[in-house]
């Protein structure tokens, strides 16, 4: 098995990147007095999601969170996983990329995340950081 | 002009594929715009970009590093502007990880400023 780094070395020659429809729009409840965050799908990533035989299973990365700096780390030499689709492939990142805080413990009544079409987002950023998720 | 063709290169003790030397000694590396909607223009080992706040973005590797001693190589500017801009690590955002790190762009006046030329690379151990 080859390197996840290797394979996407390959991938990068190979594939289109994808820019996706989607985002994440996101609050962190340990910080509930900045704005909302917003998670942009890297397009070579999603080019590598759709396609499959690339990425690695996320529980490997969940596993990983808990291995030391400088161990070995599971991920990357894992069986990697066949194509997802598009929303699949947000879920997985959500998984991957936000803090479980966010995603898995929170018990609040709030939502604190979102996801939305690209349109939804604003491209008015003159106030930023006042940004929230409607409830 | 002649072309070696190998799959890896080994000096009798260490071996390496040549896919590493072909490609540079970059791990990972992110051209991203922070202005209108947050984007990436282009990457390598990028999974994705977090848009924290004004002048502030987030990213995450796909292949994480070995530890979080490695360099990072960063730039700011306009695409069709000149004034002075700059870019730092906001490490109590989050500092450089094994999974990624956030930077700060910030304009003369030392104000965050969300710019559409915003690029960084690191170079070190993966895991």
């Amino acid at each position: 098995m080859s390197h996840l780094w290797e394979r996407l070395l390959e991938a990068k020659s190979r594939l289109e990147p994808v820019q996706s429809k989607y985002r994440v729009l996101f609050e962190d409840p340990a910080t509930p007095d900045e704005p909302a965050k917003v998670l942009v799908p890297d397009p070579n990533w999603m080019a590598a999601a759709l396609e499959g035989d690339i990425l690695p299973p996320i529980d490997t990365y969940q596993r990983d969170r808990l291995v030391p700096d400088g161990e070995p780390k599971e991920h990357p030499y894992a069986e990697p996983i066949g194509a997802m689709t598009e929303e699949e492939a947000i879920e997985y990142l959500v998984m991957k990329d936000i803090d479980p805080a966010v995603w898995r413990d929170y018990k609040g009544n709030r939502t604190i995340m979102k996801i939305v079409p690209v349109e939804m987002i604003p491209s008015d950023r003159s106030f930023r950081n006042a940004w929230r998720i409607a409830q | 002009m002649s072309t070696l063709n190998v799959s890896n290169i080994t000096d009798g003790t260490d071996t390496v594929g040549t896919s590493y030397v072909l490609n540079g000694s970059a791990k990972q590396w992110c051209r991203w715009s922070m202005s209108g909607t947050a984007a990436i223009n282009d990457s390598f080992n990028t999974s994705s970009l977090t848009d924290v706040s004004t002048g502030v973005g987030q990213l995450a590797y796909t292949s994480n590093m070995s530890d979080g001693n490695y360099h990072i190589a960063t730039a700011v500017g306009e695409l069709a502007g000149g004034g002075n801009r700059g870019i730092g690590i906001r490490g109590y955002q989050k500092p450089p990880s094994v999974d990624g790190c956030a930077y700060m762009i910030f304009n003369t006046g030392w104000t965050y400023s969300d710019d559409d030329l915003c690029s960084s690379a690191i170079h070190g151990d993966l895991a």
